[in-house]
């Protein structure tokens, strides 16, 4: 940074070269890529004279002639253009208003009280956060969150101790509130209200529940989710009682379609509540010190059809878990009847279990195989999950201290982006689909004794297994149907919430929508063939948990049902609602917002706002047929392998994966256009619902697009699969130089290591020894290089023992800490700026869609965003100095 | 400030080399070093630049009468080295004569030096092995005042033997003295193992931070230069990067506690 001259010191001799160097200096900051332009000329010294002259050093801690830089970093001024004009105007105004610098909002703390801040605020600020500490730090809103705190201590400090009343008595006193409370649900539900009194109605609640939203702890999420039943229900009823049109057939038609389909989410909603109120967080229990006591455990890993590679690694980490190995018996079940797998079972000294049918798939596989063996305890994992050495351990202590327990399930964790977040690039940026059933709900059905099992990475008492009779084979779902059998006969199951193993996710969006196909059509026939609120043995907690899970697969059909239900109106000219634009706003804005906040703050950090929509629109086409089949014939389908491991063969549009929801785009951009029309050509008593179904389309388009950003799928070139890692290493060369080097990617046959200092590489191809790390111990891994860039290079593992190659995958796959980054470094959900990226990964959906379109469309793509881009060019930028401006 | 010496387990293990780039990792960290040679065959200095034709050192300057706070090189990194010096064999009769008397004053004028830390390169011998009792016995003095003091060793099965015959015969370190596992042989798993079973076994009295075999350490020295000049990137240099930090956190404590 070049020094600030001071005049007062120089010489009249000096003034010259001084000056030519003040301007020649800082003409070069103000200097784009391209040369100055004539009016650059003109301007940029204008401007550092009048500084010069006028100013004085630094202003608000910036030089002061970097000011332009820093307040108006969109426009170059070195070759300003007649429109900059505009957009130094529309800046200046911005920079005046708006303050700029992001920190010292008003903050509220916990008690509700204002904390001052002591920097200055621009007018417009102030006005707001005079707003905000009005409705937000007042006296009531204070009083209020210090009571709701003071209950919550006093409820976790004196719920210990048991009540002296007697059982009978606090009984009654529940039953007796809860009755009351059902009364007054009921009473609020149904009452009806002008539409002035509504409205007062839900802005009340609705103040109240974001008072309540910065309220920490329990007790006010509790809170939130009774006044997002409350109104709610208040929707539902109103929806039931006074929106139908009993005249007008087709109005009717589609009407109840609607309700049911809202009848549908509301239902899930509330059983999520349920579900979610309170998820058990489960610590681990200690093992007994002497190894001698532990139980004897068989490892089964079932394989069908793939990749002896894929199958290698988890048997390696098997083979390195740490459990006395005369208590653990590894198998490698294989349906697929390859000969390559017996040998390999045979050189590293795993059993091999090879069944003479097929039938059954991969439970038929896992029953045959309980038969041959005999350990009391079975885990099981999928041939692509690879679990850390620590599995058993962490885990087996809960089947020691609860000798009902018959199952703990662990987290799927994936340390491969699934298509949804390779199409998307958000890999690690937003929880993915499985982050809420990993993170949330399976601790939420731990808490009322129902979680699920689901197929991998668990363990299973045999005893219990066995009284079942193995793993279920009625259905394409083995995994929930077993665990719902144990449940009934009265075992106990457990959720152990830490990533104990990692796999691969699926890697086409065809095989990932393959696989959930399967598991919504599982879930629709358990529904249908052993129906959870029937049959003996489950509590009704258990019941609406299954219940739930077994749902959810079936928001197919509500789900395209909100697609285009504001088509029927636009379209159609249907009246769908029956209602006036605005009470409709009234009722539906407060049931929306309140589930949406209810929601955010439950699930915040394992789902983002609108991402579940977002998954949910990919799914829905593919999964409303084979449920609805399901539910009416059980017994139809088969069961089709996850494929995983394989290779997306060309960078190209999955047509036939979209097609549907092309014919959804178009159907909703009909919809906008008739929306148009009838907004001015339309009478004018339609506008406000024109309004509301117009709105409604463009959310869903919105969705849709970016269901058609996940619908296009990327290029993968490598064979093995490879993984993303950061593990510091050494390598060793034959000199004996040690150099420090960082392990870039992994797989079973080698890996790329970043080095700092190539110049100790010899030339060509060489021999090399890695180095790598884990609990302090270092182990030798020979290498042959296979390629060399500028700082990186390609190694290829020489041929290992099976202890070493154990070694090796404990050092890379196995080792908790190459999976950077699990559910709970994310961060908590933050609903606009979810918004924000659901918009951008429409917009990027929508710009790959029109590429690929036949030929006018791409060019009027390209047109629309230059001008779009040209538009927001003229939009006011937040001006931070960077530090290199201070 | 701190003063930590630092000697070989027996001859060869490394402690020159150990010296000189323990200064310059603490150099590196931002701190100034005085690194002593106190061995009589000179050769600490030849690690700093200091050219082998030089016979000036503070041994050298007591025997001739001359001011050995005088003798003091500073090489291009910043670390500061005090030679012992050549010293002709009749110099040598003399040496020994003023030491017993000096040895006190210029014991206490190292641990005073308030702004750097003083690393001492001792001779190998703490017993009995050298033949000159006496200068052994005036170098005593100086262990009072460390706060530190390293044993440089190789981890081998000599290395074990000697740590496990002194623990059964009830020798117990001073907490201040520390092993130092010098040239750990990746490619060994003998190697690799004995350190880890050093550092299980012994684990008050080994350093957490080892010292890996990496040629950029030799090949340094050859160049007269510590191996984080040399070669930043080796693996030896990040080691003596650890072990300074580790100096750092474990002296900044004690002059906490103090």
């Amino acid at each position: 940074m070049p020094k600030v001259v001071d005049i007062s010191e120089l010489h009249s001799g000096e003034l010259i070269p001084v000056m030519r160097r003040y301007y020649a200096s800082r003409m070069l900051a103000f200097r784009g890529l391209k040369p100055y332009r004539l009016a650059g000329f003109i301007v940029v010294p204008l401007w550092l004279s009048l500084c010069f002259v006028f100013l004085k050093p630094t202003i608000a801690g910036v030089e002061s002639w970097r000011l332009p830089l820093v307040y108006f970093p969109h426009i170059n001024f070195s070759r300003p253009r007649v429109s900059d004009l505009f957009r130094f105007l529309i800046q200046l105004c911005w920079v005046i208003v708006v303050r700029q610098s992001p920190p010292a909002r008003t903050r509220i703390g916990v008690d509700g009280a204002e904390q001052p801040s002591d920097e200055p605020l621009t007018l417009l600020w102030r006005f707001i956060s005079k707003c905000k500490a009005l409705l937000f730090a007042n006296v009531l809103t204070r009083s209020m969150s210090r009571y709701i705190q003071q209950l919550e201590s006093q409820s976790t400090t004196t719920s210990k101790t048991p009540s002296k009343k007697p059982v009978f008595l606090t009984a009654l006193a529940r039953t007796l509130v809860g009755v009351l409370l059902v009364i007054l649900a009921l009473m609020s539900f149904t009452v009806p209200l002008t539409v002035e009194d509504q409205f007062i109605f839900v802005s009340l609640l609705f103040l109240l529940a974001y008072a309540l939203n910065r309220v920490p702890g329990h007790l006010p999420l509790m809170l939130m989710v009774g006044i997002s039943l409350l109104v709610s229900g208040r929707y539902v009823w109103w929806r039931c009682t006074s929106t139908l049109n009993f005249d007008d057939p087709i109005g009717l038609v589609f009407g109840i379609g609607l309700l049911m389909a809202e009848a549908y989410a509301w239902l899930v909603m509330l059983l999520g509540y349920v579900q979610n109120i309170q998820p058990l967080h489960r610590g681990t229990v200690t093992l007994p010190a002497d190894s001698r006591e532990w139980p004897s455990v068989d490892i089964m890993i079932p394989s069908y059809n793939e990749d002896l590679s894929v199958v290698r690694a988890t048997v390696y980490a098997c083979l390195g878990l740490d459990w006395p190995k005369e208590k653990l018996h590894i198998h490698i079940l294989d349906d697929g009847k390859r000969d390559s797998f017996k040998d390999f079972a045979a050189e590293v000294g795993v059993g091999y279990i090879r069944r003479p049918t097929n039938n059954h798939a991969k439970a038929g596989n896992i029953n045959y195989a309980l038969a041959q063996t005999s350990g009391e305890y079975v885990a099981i994992f999928d041939c692509d999950h690879i679990p850390t050495r620590v599995f058993l351990q962490i885990s087996m202590g809960w089947f020691l201290k609860d000798p009902k327990l018959a199952l703990i399930q662990t987290p799927h964790h994936f340390f491969s982006p699934d298509p949804f977040e390779r199409n998307l690039s958000n890999f690690r940026k937003v929880p993915n689909e499985g982050g809420l059933f990993y993170g949330l709900i399976q601790d939420g059905n731990d808490l009322w004794n129902s979680t699920f099992f689901c197929g991998s990475c668990a363990i299973l008492r045999r005893g219990p297994l066995e009284e079942v009779g193995g793993i279920a084979v009625e259905t394409v779902t083995e995994d929930a149907h077993t665990s719902l059998r144990l449940h009934r006969r009265g075992y106990h199951s457990a959720y152990l919430r830490a990533p104990l193993s990692a796999g691969l996710a699926t890697e086409t969006l065809s095989a990932h929508i393959g696989q959930r196909i399967r598991w919504a059509r599982g879930m629709a026939q358990i529904l249908r063939t052993d129906n959870p609120l029937f049959g003996p043995g489950l509590k009704w907690q258990q019941r609406l948990c299954y219940l739930n899970a077994m749902l959810h697969f079936l928001s197919g059909i509500p789900r395209l049902i909100f697609l285009t239900a504001p088509l029927a109106f636009l379209i159609f000219h249907a009246y769908v609602i029956y209602a006036p634009a605005m009470v409709l706003v009234l009722y539906v804005l407060p049931h929306i917002l309140h589930s949406s906040i209810t929601n955010s703050r439950m699930q915040g950090k394992y789902r983002y706002s609108f991402w579940g929509e977002v998954y949910e629109v990919v799914l829905s086409w593919y999964i409303a047929r084979p449920t609805t089949v399901a539910l009416f014939a059980p017994k139809k389908g088969s069961f089709n392998v996850t494929a995983k491991g394989g290779l997306v063969e060309n960078s190209y549009y999955d047509w036939v994966i979209s097609k549907p929801y092309m014919f959804l785009v178009l159907a909703n951009f009909i919809g906008l256009g008739f929306g148009l029309y009838r907004y001015f050509n339309g009478p004018e008593n339609e506008i406000g619902a024109v309004i509301v179904n117009m709105t409604w389309t463009l959310y869903n388009v919105l969705i849709i697009g970016s269901a058609v950003a996940v619908a296009s799928e990327m290029k993968q070139v490598r064979r093995v699969h490879r993984v993303d890692t950061n593990i510091p290493a050494k390598v060793r060369l034959n000199s004996g130089h040690l150099i420090q080097a960082t392990v870039m990617d992994f797989s079973l046959e080698g890996l790329r290591v970043a080095v700092q200092d190539m110049s100790k590489l010899p030339r060509g191809q060489f021999d090399i020894d890695i180095i790598l790390m884990r609990a302090n111990r270092e182990f030798t891994f020979p290498m042959r290089s296979v390629y060399t860039l500028d700082n990186a290079m390609g190694l290829h593992l020489k041929p290992l023992s099976t202890e070493q190659m154990t070694d090796f995958v404990q050092c890379t796959f196995a080792r908790a800490d190459t999976w950077v980054k699990w559910q709970d470094s994310y961060e908590y959900d933050r609903p606009m700026a979810s918004m924000a990226a659901v918009f951008r990964a429409a917009v990027y959906g929508y710009r790959r869609l029109f590429a690929l379109a036949p030929r006018p469309l791409p060019d009027i793509a390209r047109w629309l965003v230059r001008r779009f881009k040209y538009l927001s060019s003229f939009s006011p930028r937040k001006a931070l100095p960077r530090a290199e401006q201070l | 400030m701190p003063l930590v010496i630092i000697s070989g387990q027996r001859g060869g293990a490394g402690a020159t080399t150990v010296v000189s780039n323990l200064a310059a990792s603490l150099q590196n960290a931002g701190e100034q070093t005085l690194s002593i040679d106190l061995h009589p065959d000179n050769q600490l200095c030849l690690h700093f630049g200091v050219s082998q034709e030089c016979i000036s050192g503070w041994a050298q300057a007591i025997a001739t009468g001359a001011d050995w706070k005088q003798c003091a090189f500073q090489a291009s990194d910043g670390r500061r080295v005090l030679p012992f010096g050549e010293l002709a064999p009749y110099q040598f009769k003399r040496f020994r004569e003023v030491l017993m008397s000096s040895i006190k004053s210029i014991a206490d004028t190292f641990a005073l030096r308030q702004d750097e830390w003083v690393l001492i390169d001792m001779p190998v011998d703490r017993q009995q092995a050298l033949s000159d009792n006496l200068i052994s016995e005036c170098y005593q003095a100086i262990y009072a005042l460390a706060d530190f003091s390293f044993y440089v060793a190789h981890p081998d099965l000599g290395t074990y033997r000697l740590l496990k015959q002194a623990a059964l015969n009830g020798e117990t370190l001073a907490d201040k003295q520390l092993y130092l596992l010098n040239e750990v042989d990746t490619n060994s798993a003998l190697s690799l193992d004995i350190e880890l079973l050093l550092k299980a076994e012994f684990a008050a009295q080994v350093l957490p931070a080892s010292i890996h075999r990496d040629t950029a350490v030799p090949e340094a020295a050859a160049y007269m230069t510590a191996v984080n000049t040399y070669m930043p990137s080796s693996q030896a240099s990040s080691d003596y990067h650890s072990l300074a930090l580790w100096c750092l956190g474990r002296l900044g404590e004690d002059a906490e506690n103090a």
